[in-house]
């Protein structure tokens, strides 16, 4: 064998057997539990979850351990890989997930919030004074709030599509310098806190919001998992339970919850007393507008498929609306 | 000539060595198939792709994207190592600025470029001249330096116009150095338009390939992402296997 061969048949072997290495890792750990969630106020349970240590009170055999993912993607395909137990999303990510294959269902809502189209413009008031070359921020396609605007565009044009061509996507917060540093960039559809930002800015108003362009309030977070960490009565009952709590302890301890939340987000307590506190942000495990996402996906050609609700929910009963 | 026609048949010999492994993996399910898919769907989004232009347009726009980079990066580095071989003080400032901007990868400095340059066509132009800028003027000053003595003196015999000067001592003998930048900055640029694509994304007709690979990956097309990959791939052979190859061997070859 020449050399070369010898290198060759080497970095076969070498490759190969990463790849066992890395499939014999998961499920290492039999207790533990993997969460992913995001970057907003509509996470906030889950944020005092970790940070008052609910859950590792509820479930004190179990290792946790959380992580922040970017974008609802990557959360899906960790729990393809069966990386994660846990996620937590917008309603429209979840269902192309499902309509892909993707091994999960809602075992809970988490929130609902105030989502909407702001504009710095004063002269757009309302979406009928959107130029064609005006360019609207907002998360990606098959966001949630890309789907809320194309709810606005089927019932004020009865074109889902209308403003399609138009949109510029970019995370929250990048979004939310784009919308502040250029002149112009005018319109931005976003959630909390990043929306009540935006508010303050001079001359900035809500062109849409978002309940208006759905017909009614929904959730806006929902918790996804797999069937093995929905059947296991230990780990889903100790979870929900955390979740309660901290839902709880968001709505009777004020102070406990700004000042826990002023941690990690760089708000001042009144700003996040504000946000977080207002009639429009409710933290609820009801699940709420389900199946008016999916007639309008599937309507949309968004996914190529229709589902019952107990596709959709692990528990076809209990908390949906 | 034996030579060339071994190599091209070890180059196939390990594509189909990848295709085997692939298949290979995809049959034992040691990953999920829906974040794993076999080569059959990918070649079949391929197609589909360029079936209904969207591939097509998104190259279109990526590489003309690339190509306007790649002008006004050798515009920049030309009149800056110019500049910095009359001035010895911009000298210094090039240098410095290199070592400030040179390390900073292009993603990082995002918010920077949404509030000086705004988004969309400008920030991802501006992100690939970041990228490619620095290593180019580097590598042409490292040609400038390379330069042998003896032609400047040469130069100062024959009494060479400054014009005359630049086109035939420096431009002649700082051409390796231009392909060899013009290398580095497709490999640079091109990565880096992929990536600000992803950020800056920009739907409707003007989109290139990062984009499309992200909106495979947001409506879990996963065949379709690792299409985007493949064509990626398969571009930048054809440039750095066939273009690259062909205009050196013009350029150089008869200079070497």
């Amino acid at each position: 064998m020449t050399k070369s061969n010898k290198t060759l048949v080497i970095a076969v072997i070498l490759v190969l057997s990463s790849l066992m290495v890395s499939c014999s890792n998961k499920d290492a750990f039999e207790k533990k539990i993997v969460i992913a969630d995001q970057f907003g106020l509509g996470y906030a349970p889950i944020q005092i979850m970790k940070e008052k240590g609910f859950l590792e009170e509820n479930l004190p055999d179990y290792e946790i351990e959380w992580v922040k993912m970017g974008n609802a993607s990557a959360i899906r395909e960790a729990m393809i890989t069966g990386d994660l137990d846990i996620g937590f999303m917008g309603i429209p990510p979840f269902l192309i997930g499902v309509d892909h294959n993707t091994p999960w269902k809602i075992f809970t809502g988490v929130s609902e919030a105030p989502l909407g189209l702001v504009s710095k413009d004063r002269k757009i008031v309302s979406l009928n004074d959107i130029q064609t070359n005006e360019q609207i921020i907002l998360p990606q396609p098959g966001s949630i709030q890309h789907i809320l605007l194309q709810m606005a565009g089927k019932k004020e044009f009865n074109n889902a599509q209308k403003f399609d061509e138009q949109l510029l996507t970019m995370n929250h917060s990048d979004g939310l310098s784009a919308f502040t540093a250029n002149n112009e960039l005018n319109l931005h559809f976003t959630s909390p806190p990043y929306i009540f930002n935006e508010l303050k800015l001079k001359g900035a108003h809500l062109v849409l919001d978002g309940k208006e362009s759905f017909g009614g309030s929904f959730t806006f977070i929902v918790g996804v998992s797999q069937e093995s960490f929905f059947n296991d009565q230990e780990k889903y009952e100790g979870f929900i339970k955390s979740l309660e709590k901290s839902i709880d302890y968001i709505n009777n301890d004020k102070e406990g919850t700004i000042k826990t939340l002023s941690e990690i987000y760089d708000y001042s307590v009144n700003e996040l007393e504000e946000y977080i506190y207002n009639k429009e942000t409710v933290y609820t495990l009801e699940i709420k507008g389900l199946n008016e996402f999916e007639k309008f996906m599937y309507a949309e050609n968004m996914i190529d498929h229709t589902f019952e609700v107990k596709d959709l929910i692990w528990e076809d009963e209990g908390n949906f609306e | 000539m034996r030579e060339t026609l071994n190599k091209n048949y070890r180059k196939i010999f390990i594509i189909i060595l990848i295709i085997f492994l692939w298949e290979g993996i995809y049959n034992l399910n040691i990953y999920p198939q829906t974040l794993f898919p076999s080569l059959t769907e990918i070649i079949y989004e391929i197609v589909k792709g360029f079936r209904d232009f969207s591939i097509i347009l998104s190259i279109q726009y990526s590489l003309t994207l690339l190509f306007k980079g790649i002008v006004l990066t050798f515009l920049l580095a030309f009149i800056s190592v110019l500049l910095s071989e009359v001035s010895i003080i911009f000298n210094d400032f090039l240098e410095m600025l290199i070592s400030i901007a040179h390390p900073l990868p292009g993603i990082a400095i995002i918010p920077l470029v949404i509030l000086w340059i705004g988004i969309g066509e400008k920030a991802i132009l501006f992100i690939i001249i970041h990228a490619m800028l620095w290593p180019v003027i580097i590598n042409l000053k490292s040609g400038i330096q390379s330069i042998p003595k003896i032609y400047m003196d040469l130069s100062e015999v024959f009494n060479f116009s400054r014009v005359d000067k630049i086109k035939h001592i420096y431009f002649m003998g700082i051409l390796p150095h231009i392909f060899s930048g013009l290398k580095i900055a497709w490999a640079r640029g091109w990565r880096a338009l992929i990536s600000s694509e992803m950020v800056f994304g920009v739907v409707g007709s003007s989109s290139g390939l990062g984009w499309y690979i992200f909106k495979q990956r947001v409506f879990m097309n996963t065949p379709g992402l690792y299409g985007g990959l493949v064509i990626i791939i398969i571009l930048g052979l054809l440039v750095e296997g066939i273009l690259f190859k062909k205009l050196e061997n013009i350029y150089i070859g008869k200079w070497s």
